[in-house]
């Protein structure tokens, strides 16, 4: 890459010292800009339109969250990402700079690994961001159509027969976004799964801060409310919704409602769906077991069958040497054929058992 | 008891530039070595919100410098100040200004080292005046869009311009390597027009 087209990094802080550090990581590979201070960042931003910014939380005057505020207000830079550094290492401070609009956190200080890798990843979603924003009209004016032509109850009544028919995780978190933009809400959903989890977004792609903050939900059960932001979790599912009604507060109430709704419903399909992949595993394992068994037993007859054969030319051998009469002959041979008969009769009886318990796994897993 | 100044990990964290490196210690000792004697006042006029900030900013650019025995003090007196547990405040603060002149003493000795293994010979010019005038405008139209190629440009020239010969390029380039963006945009639009001058 030409060092015209390196994506830019703004470095906005205070502190000669600490824009040194990201200074010297960052400027092999990205064109550098710095701001001594929040309003000089602004200004920067706005002129310079850098791909990212890099943000201290301590300033004097406009500290990093006013300034990234101020960021998200302005339409010239509000798609900008801002990635918060700062000593802070607290859940709280890391939630301000999210509720601040910050799209990552990193904690002095920050090895130039870490500070390299979030940099690329804010760049790669800045450029799927802005290839997704070209769809952004279309689906906003969809959306739109949808909610005047359905109301409300609709769109909940659409929603729980788009619930009963999801067949996979992805599909069922997909649902729950599209849902809630049928009511103009942009909202980030995590599903939790034994397979992995699952994070979807309306619009963006999730960023590190979303998904810390919908991992916090789920583990903790709290449900968050800051400004036009409500979070949730319900199980598995923890969904936040990122630009709820502020003026309207029964709207407010009723959109949260229906965020718990969702949530719930949500979580009992992801259960199911979680029960139905574990017997669908539990039945291919005790299929792959029936085969094998099926095969052993096989293998068990066909070995009884050629030592019972050598049993009986042995002792046909013997009668020669042992000199005995032929009813004693007779009267010996047919003891050995009982034994092996019976035996055989209770080897066909498992046999049977093998077959029964087969009909009934085919049977399960056609269900 | 945690280490006073680890200095290889700061080169490592500043990609073995000596000379960032060096200019990094010189504005600690430049602009931080009051720092205890203003922590006291803030704490005796009873700002404590402001010691608070200066408090975890120390914390911060100790940490970055690898000066982990003060970032401890700096952290410890924070939540104190936080939590505005002041019974221990005194003891605190003592140990705080103790990491401090440690750590400043440390950094002191390092600027030192540093600077002899530099070692900077500057050849004399090569390059006419029209061609350090253009070199420096080139550096002007590029300072606006990125700082580091800027800074770049600016090293190089004064690799092959003495400070006796033009004392204000490397001022410019100290300047620039700490990083006062208005004070070296200044300086550079008057190099500019100081080298347009003799050119």
């Amino acid at each position: 890459m030409s060092k015209d087209q390196r994506p830019t990094v703004l470095i906005i802080d205070d502190s000669p010292i600490d824009i040194s550090f990201l200074f010297s990581t960052l400027s092999k590979t990205y064109s550098v800009l710095i701001a001594n201070n929040g309003t000089m960042g602004l200004e920067t931003a706005e002129a310079k339109q850098p791909d990212v910014i890099l943000l201290d939380v301590s300033m004097p005057e406009l500290d990093g969250y006013q300034t990234c505020r101020q960021l998200k207000q302005n339409p010239k830079t509000q798609a900008i990402d801002v990635i918060f550094v700062s000593a802070h290492d607290t859940t709280e401070e890391k939630m301000s700079g999210y509720d601040a609009g910050g799209s990552d956190y990193i904690v002095k200080p920050a090895s130039p690994d870490e500070l390299l890798q979030k940099v690329r990843l804010a760049v790669e979603n800045k450029k799927l961001r802005e290839s997704i924003l070209k769809d952004k009209d279309n689906a906003f004016s969809t959306a739109h159509s949808a909610l005047t032509s359905a109301g409300e109850l609709a769109v909940v009544i659409d929603f729980f027969r788009d619930l009963s028919v999801v067949s996979s995780v992805s599909e069922l978190s997909n649902t729950i976004v599209h849902a809630l933009e049928k009511f103009n809400l942009i909202s980030t959903v995590k599903v939790s799964f034994s397979k992995g989890d699952v994070f979807t977004a309306l619009q963006n792609p999730v960023s590190p801060l979303e998904k810390e903050i919908l991992n916090r939900l789920i583990r903790d059960g709290k449900t968050l409310e800051y400004e036009n932001r409500v979070g949730l979790s319900k199980g598995n599912i923890s969904i936040l919704a990122k630009n709820m009604p502020e003026d309207d507060v029964e709207l407010h109430d009723r959109y949260r409602g229906y965020i718990t709704t969702f949530a719930e419903a949500a979580d009992r399909v992801i259960r199911e769906l979680e029960a139905e992949f574990k017997l669908s595993a539990l039945l291919s394992e005790a299929q792959q077991a029936m085969v094998e068994s099926s095969q052993q037993h096989s293998n068990y007859k066909t070995a009884t069958h050629a030592i019972m054969d050598n049993v009986l030319m042995d002792i046909q051998k013997a009668f020669d040497d042992w000199g005995l009469t032929e009813s004693q002959e007779k009267l010996l041979l047919q003891i050995v054929n009982k034994s092996t008969d019976e035996f055989l009769h209770y080897y066909e009886d498992s046999l049977k058992n093998d077959h029964k318990m087969k009909d009934i796994l085919d049977k399960l897993c056609s269900l | 008891m945690a280490e006073i100044l680890n200095l290889e990990d700061t080169l490592e964290r500043i990609n073995h530039d000596t000379a960032l490196c060096l200019a990094v210690l010189k504005e600690f000792a430049r602009s931080h070595r009051a720092d205890p004697s203003h922590m006291e006042r803030l704490i005796e006029s009873d700002h404590i919100d402001e010691a608070l900030k200066q408090a975890h900013s120390m914390k911060g650019i100790a940490l970055n410098l690898g000066a982990h025995q003060l970032s401890e003090a700096a952290k410890t007196l924070e939540q104190a100040l936080k939590s505005q547990d002041f019974s221990q405040l005194s003891k605190l603060q003592s140990e705080f200004a103790h990491s401090h002149q440690l750590t400043l003493t440390e950094i002191e000795k390092a600027i030192s080292q540093l600077e002899e293994s530099q070692n900077i010979v500057t050849s004399g010019s090569t390059l006419s005046a029209a061609e350090i005038h253009k070199d420096i405008q080139l550096a002007q139209i590029t300072f606006d869009n990125d700082y580091a190629e800027a800074l770049s440009l600016i090293e190089e020239l004064c690799n092959r311009v003495s400070a006796q010969q033009l004392p204000e390029l490397h001022q410019l380039l100290d300047t620039m390597r700490i990083f006062d963006v208005l004070a070296a945009k200044q300086m550079l639009a008057q190099l500019v027009e100081q080298t347009g001058s003799h050119s």
